[in-house]
């Protein structure tokens, strides 16, 4: 370690000599662009790419007040949209501190086969992940998702409230493994009369939302139903 | 002597129009797909297969509707930028990591290396959910760096660069090492520079991977502004499923770039190919 150090100090030393010896400030600037260009865009690269990160991490926001996927609407029903805006007023959420996400570009049908569908497997990475609160979707593709096990079942602790505020509306499924349950587990509330049929026509048929089964926001949702069927 | 050189002009024929007909075989989607783009969307979806061109007028005017609605510049820009810092990334941390692996003796190199081509032998798609998380923890959602992320270390590139600094003499290290280089010098000056053409490989699968890429881009980019063409793409068929003129004009539009990139880079791309025995 102390022969490195001493290598290096001396390699200093030669440098500093020669740099020295060059006559003309643009000729110092070609030697050491000659000989150290790899290392100069190198540090500055590193130093680029160190600030981008740090910026980013500091100044963007990295969680969410809630995270809804509108599967097979052809309706504007994304981020910035009027449903987004105005459910954002209603739930009071300050945008400073979290997200609101609606995606609105998703589209699948657990009844007709995922096998390789794209908007599917990017849904499994938001269930997945904890990252989905709400999706909406037909009535009986809602129904066949829930096998997948990556709807919450609604009578779960999470979803007391939600249940005795929308018991009625319930949508069952088969469970996801017999282990679970032997009976239909409730995996998504019945909408179709909600303001995304009546006020924003969003979607032309029967729908209903279920819950990630990794949602930490069942309260966003809560606010999401009470917001549509108010 | 005269019927050898018959039967070799008519081998040579029959060869010829065989190659003919397989070109056409696979050029014909592209010109369907064109052709489609410029009929209107009622000739699109009601004619008969054998009903070839536009009856009513070459329709040009789509392309400009697509480039305006389908925001065709931002989709490039964000396509150009997320291939080349991938390529760039790619290349630099599979020529380091795979001179390292081929020419370094350390601790544990064989367990390491095991590791990365593990990698290799898992599917992609499962790395997806952590690699969002920390996307997302890092606050780089809908950015360019977002985009390059999973790009950053390849291990097809280490695997396929470590072959590459293997397959060189040792003589050039040794020779190198008397004439005072140290072990980066070595690296930088000597062996990086030949393995040019296996960098150029990597080079080219790495963006046409990247090129190709729809599921990252689709999780990583739910804005507009920051998605690239081929999510960008597949947004579109999703809303406008129906409009096949539009959305052939947009695929036409969205090979484009892959069009010029290869023309350019032809003489690369056959010996990538060759250097890799890879296909693309």
């Amino acid at each position: 370690m102390g022969e490195l150090r001493e290598r290096h100090r001396q390699w200093a030393r030669t440098e500093k000599e020669k740099i020295g010896e060059i006559p003309t400030l643009k000729k110092k600037a070609e030697y050491i662009w000659e000989y150290y260009k790899l290392w100069i865009i190198g540090i500055i690269c590193a130093v680029w790419f160190f600030s981008f990160a740090i910026h980013q991490y500091t100044t963007t926001l990295h969680d969410y007040w809630c995270y809804m996927i509108f599967a097979n609407t052809y309706a504007d029903a994304g981020t910035g949209s009027e449903i987004w805006e105005d459910y954002v007023e209603y739930a009071g959420f300050d945008l400073d501190e979290k997200e609101v996400e609606f995606n609105a570009n998703s589209y699948f049908d657990y009844l007709k086969g995922v096998t390789g569908n794209t908007y599917f497997e990017a849904f499994v990475t938001y269930a997945d992940g904890g990252i989905l609160d709400g999706i909406v979707m037909g009535n009986g593709s809602l129904a066949a998702l829930g096998k997948s096990g990556r709807l919450m079942d609604l009578d779960s602790e999470e979803c007391a409230s939600i249940k005795a505020k929308y018991g009625d509306r319930f949508i069952y499924s088969e469970p996801f493994d017999e282990e679970y349950s032997k009976d239909l587990v409730p995996v998504g509330i019945d909408i179709s009369d909600s303001k995304l049929v009546t006020q924003y026509k969003a979607y032309p048929i029967d729908i209903a939302l279920g819950i990630g089964a990794k949602s930490e926001r069942v309260d966003a949702v809560e606010k999401f139903l009470d917001f549509i069927l108010e | 002597m005269e019927s050898a050189r018959t039967r070799d002009r008519v081998s040579k024929t029959v060869m010829y129009i065989i190659l003919i007909i397989m070109a056409f075989i696979m050029l014909v989607p592209f010109a369907w797909m064109i052709l489609t783009a410029l009929k209107t969307n009622q000739e699109a979806i009601s004619v008969s297969p054998f009903y070839i061109f536009p009856h009513n007028g070459w329709h040009w005017e789509t392309f400009g509707e697509v480039w305006k609605s389908y925001n065709f510049f931002l989709l490039y820009k964000n396509t150009l930028l997320m291939i080349f810092f991938r390529v760039v990334c790619a290349c630099l941390t599979a020529t380091m990591a795979g001179y390292a692996f081929g020419r370094l003796k350390f601790p544990g190199k064989n367990f390491l290396f095991s590791l990365v081509l593990v990698q290799m032998m898992i599917p992609s798609t499962i790395f997806i959910i952590p690699q969002y998380l920390m996307v997302s923890g890092l606050g780089w959602l809908n950015t360019t760096a977002g985009l390059v992320f999973p790009g950053i270390v390849t291990a097809f590139g280490t695997y396929l660069l470590k072959t590459g600094y293997q397959g060189l003499p040792k003589d050039l290290e040794e020779a190198a090492g008397i004439d005072g280089c140290n072990i980066g010098q070595k690296f930088l000056r000597i062996m990086m520079p030949l393995t040019r053409s296996s960098m150029v490989s990597l080079g080219i699968f790495t963006a046409l991977f990247a090129f190709k890429d729809l599921m990252w881009p689709m999780i990583v980019c739910t804005s507009v502004q920051t998605t690239t063409l081929a999510a960008g793409l597949a947004k579109a068929q999703g809303r406008y499923g129906s409009n096949y003129p539009q959305m052939m004009a947009a695929a036409v539009l969205a090979v484009i770039p892959m069009i010029v990139i290869y023309v350019i880079f032809q003489k690369q791309f056959v010996e990538g190919i060759a250097t890799s025995g890879g296909k693309l």
